[in-house]
């Protein structure tokens, strides 16, 4: 029985983490057509100013990693994307794709290829009881601020102008625009609240493994495009639920393997998604201003 | 002498690749009046007009508003100028709400972390009683009609001095096209003047003081209703319905 | 179409967009890759990238998919091939848990390059099954996901590649000459391929997908049977890697530095022509070769930031010139001053807009 509470509370501290970092890329696809590579070498570089700033206060390199993932991303659209803004998405995929390998480049010219061991404070660590069972405490910090983040999204998107001109630009930009809806102050503030996503998902994403390395980015943003594409590129609401399916799947697959096949978890999980879209190519909550052709 | 129209487009061209498709546009929108553009399908009145909002840019030509260039300046910084466009078929956000569509173009009249006026929405609620009773409803489940509606009072509420509607009988039901176009009728003396395009070109020319007639990018003709009926182009088929 | 032109001239005429580059790839190869061990090593792999970058075309040229993720079938290709020729003995040192057939399998270089290729198109043909459904940008992700399925499943299958562990005793014996024949061969493959009606048929989708359709192209067979065709050419090449190589780590280097070269390389070439891809290649080879040896003191130019520069030059590439240096098109039959009918193999459009987005007009 304890078992199962820590795996769900797993699966769903996976699922939410999926979420966030689904959520950062759908947020760019949404409202420009951008398939954004390099949102993993956001998540890598935040990784690293963690690493950077970790002797320091709790608050201090919790603002700083924030802080870092804002700037990058701010610094991608301003120097790689705005170029090629409004053009059509292959060649915004490319340039992605182009931003994504440069960094990656930059960081193992800096930091070398080797993983380096980040320390983490002690709230990470250990085990917390609740309701009389011991949970790890890494899945509960990581389902609280998962929660708290996604909350203030929600907030944002439902309550704020900034949020509701957003959707509007991600159902029709061009309207948006004749309405006086500025579009360079739109489009940095998405890439600011992506890079934030991105930022908090390193964290989390650091907690568990512990340390950081140059291709760390890879990996997660594989899980935030195919989570998308479950949900249905386009969809904000499709991203957050194909990153919780992909981490419940995840933790289930983990769960249930046996111990011969478990480090092959990641590719059943993939196996397992094409299988799914099989069935339905399109996602589940296909976004309407995006016609697909399959 | 009379004044500086209020808008004022001189020898526009307009290209799509290497096909023109406004050649040497000239047409002057006074202050305070309702001129109307029209023409059969792909005359190049919605060209116009998105150029004019700035959404294409033109390959030669100048337009002025208020005496000054608007030619490659941005469609939010037109809005902001008082400049706006009711676009063919609405472009409503489907997926938001009607008070969330409201709520686009209203923000642009304050700052960012402001507070929206409680009365903000009074006068167009006043105009389109509907859109208050429908307030959270999703903006795709609205008929064609209401939405319309929706997408006029989303322009009204940018307070525009210069207010352009491209087809807006497109696919209404007469009675509402009746309606339609009493309302318009009535905007310049809230302070707006308008710029018309329409295919249904008898009403658009019967309350605009003077019009103007486009076919294949080129200027055909302008004047007043009387004139150009008088011309005989008014029974031209291709101006369609009469 | 005059009746009265010989059959050499026909056959020449059709052939001629691959005559050309494959010449010039020739005589690049006889000038610049016979000389110093420096130069023949970095010709060797030109020609292995020529290979693979061919591959790639021959899917996302003529589907105008991207497939970020082909290099999971070079990875494939390489080891198959390079199980298949390490000495018997060596193998059973490194790998003694491998099943019978394998461990007592040894082929020679063409032969295990070939078998590479083809457990590479059979892989893919599995693969495509559900992935041909998927639209554009869909399928390359999906791609990408495969690169990342193919990287774990060989970083621990321990018992067949050693997993994390290097793979080494494979025979180096790509040379200048074999290479340059397998490259020349993939382009041949690739050439007959898009003038043929099954290549067209798939070009025609490129272009206007839903036309195709009411054509009644069967879209979802083109797409497999390129994909099928560009998994084996690949497959090849990355057997051919394996043997330039020597070595092998599946590390994410391993999958992704060729992923970024393949890329940039078609894109500056021009993705939707043959010639393109080889241009690409070229041209993005001597690039490399250039930083390389700045960077080995020659130049002020730190070492290891080669990436970040020809990340800078695709991005140039792609802001002023999207649909590559050839445009997308192949070499033309010089003309006379009397019209012509219009060169075969070239495509209509070349740029990058293509399948990948299908907007509804707003």
């Amino acid at each position: 029985m304890k078992l199962v509470i820590q795996d769900v509370i797993n699966a769903v501290s996976l699922g939410s983490l999926y979420a966030l970092i689904a959520l950062g890329v759908a947020l760019l696809f949404s409202i420009m057509r951008l398939a954004n590579f390099a949102h993993g070498e956001i998540i890598a570089v935040s990784a690293f100013a963690m690493l950077a700033l970790s002797g320091l206060p709790v608050p201090v390199w919790i603002l700083g990693t924030l802080a870092a993932g804002v700037l990058v991303a701010l610094l991608m659209e301003r120097i790689a994307f705005r170029p090629v803004r409004g053009k059509d998405m292959t060649t915004m995929l490319i340039t992605a794709f182009a931003v994504s390998f440069a960094v990656k480049d930059l960081l193992l010219f800096s930091q070398g290829a080797l993983p380096k061991p980040v320390r983490l404070p002690g709230f990470f660590s250990g085990t917390v009881e609740v309701a009389g069972l011991q949970i790890a405490a890494n899945s509960l910090v990581s389902l609280a601020a998962s929660a708290v983040l996604l909350t203030g999204l929600v907030v944002f998107f439902q309550k704020t102008d900034l949020g509701v001109q957003m959707r509007a630009a991600a159902d029709d930009f061009g309207m948006a625009r004749l309405l006086g809806v500025r579009a360079n102050l739109l489009i940095a503030a998405a890439f600011a609240i992506s890079g934030l996503l991105a930022a908090v998902a390193a964290i989390l994403l650091v907690s568990q493994s512990g340390s950081v390395e140059p291709y760390m980015g890879f990996a997660p943003v594989i899980v935030g495009f195919v989570a998308c594409v479950i949900g249905g590129m386009g969809s904000l609401k499709g991203a957050a639920v194909g990153g919780m399916l992909l981490g419940c799947l995840t933790v289930l697959l983990q769960a249930t393997l046996p111990d011969g096949l478990a480090p092959y978890r990641d590719a059943f999980l993939y196996s397992l998604v094409i299988a799914i879209l099989v069935v339905r190519p399109q996602g589940l909550f296909a976004s309407p201003a995006v016609v697909e052709d399959a | 002498m009379a004044p500086e129209p209020m808008l004022r487009v001189r020898d526009l061209v307009v290209t799509y690749g290497d096909t023109p498709a406004l050649n040497r546009i000239s047409i002057d929108v006074p202050a305070g009046t309702i001129v109307s553009v029209v023409g059969p399908n792909g005359a190049g009145k919605t060209t116009l007009v998105q150029t004019i909002a700035g959404a294409l840019s033109p390959r030669e030509g100048t337009i002025e508003y208020d005496g000054q260039s608007i030619v490659g300046k941005s469609p939010e910084g037109l809005a902001r100028r008082g400049v706006a466009l009711v676009p063919e078929n609405r472009h409503i956000f489907g997926t938001l709400t009607v008070e969330e569509n409201l709520r686009v173009a209203e923000a642009k009249n304050r700052g960012v972390f402001s507070r929206q006026d409680p009365h903000a929405y009074d006068e167009v609620f006043e105009l389109f009683p509907v859109l208050e009773r429908y307030l959270e409803r999703p903006a795709a489940r609205m008929s064609g009609g209401e939405q319309q509606q929706l997408a006029i009072a989303r322009a009204l509420l940018g307070r525009p001095r210069l207010l352009m509607l491209d087809e807006p009988s497109l696919g209404l039901a007469p009675v509402i096209v009746d309606q339609l176009f009493d309302l318009i009728e009535t905007l310049p003396q809230r302070g707006i003047t308008v710029l018309l395009i329409e295919q249904n070109a008898s009403r658009a020319m019967d309350i605009a003081s003077h019009s103007y007639v486009l076919r294949s990018g080129r200027l055909e003709m302008e004047g007043t209703a009387h004139e150009i009926a008088a011309s005989g182009m008014f029974e031209s088929a291709y101006l369609g319905f009469g | 179409m005059p009746e009265n032109q010989s059959l050499a001239l026909r056959a020449l005429r059709y052939a001629w967009p691959l005559i050309v580059p494959a010449g010039l790839l020739a005589l690049l190869t006889l000038v610049v890759g016979t000389g110093d061990k420096t130069m023949t090593l970095v010709t060797t792999k030109m020609l292995i990238f020529v290979t693979l970058a061919v591959g790639v075309y021959i899917f996302s040229g003529n589907s105008g998919i991207l497939s970020f993720g082909h290099m999971a079938f070079m990875a494939v290709g390489a080891y198959t091939s390079g199980l298949l020729t390490i000495p018997v003995l060596q193998k059973a040192a490194l790998l003694p848990d491998l099943p019978g057939f394998l461990a007592d399998a040894h082929l020679s270089t063409a032969l295990a390059a070939i078998v590479g290729g083809l457990v590479a198109a059979a892989f893919a043909m599995v693969v495509a099954i559900p992935l041909m459904r998927l639209n554009g940008i869909a399928a390359s992700i999906a791609s990408l996901a495969l690169l990342l399925v193919v990287q774990t499943v060989i970083s621990n299958w321990e018992s067949l590649t050693r997993g994390h562990s290097a793979l080494i005793g494979v025979p180096v014996n790509s040379t200048v000459g074999n290479t340059l024949l397998v490259a020349v061969l993939a382009m041949a493959v690739a050439y007959v391929y898009q003038t043929s009606r099954r290549g067209l048929l798939l070009r025609a989708s490129r272009e206007d997908p839903r036309a195709a359709r009411a054509a009644g192209i069967n879209i979802y067979r083109e797409r497999y049977l390129a994909f099928a065709l560009s998994a084996f050419v690949t497959g090849v090449g990355g057997a051919m890697y394996a043997h330039y190589l020597g070595v092998m780590r599946p590390d994410a280097g391993f999958f992704l530095d060729p992923t970024f070269m393949v890329v940039t390389m078609l894109v500056v070439g021009g993705i939707n022509s043959l010639s393109g891809a080889v241009l690409g290649t070229v041209v993005i080879s001597a690039i490399s070769e250039v930083l390389r040896r700045l960077a080995s003191g020659e130049g002020g130019l730190k070492p290891g930031l080669q990436t970040v520069i020809l990340g800078v030059f695709l991005l140039v590439m792609l802001i002023t010139r999207p649909s590559g240096l050839t445009g997308g098109r192949e070499v033309p039959f010089p003309r006379r001053r009397r019209r012509d009918a219009p060169t075969p193999g070239a495509p209509a459009g070349g740029d990058l807009q293509t399948a990948n987005e299908q907007e509804a007009v707003t």
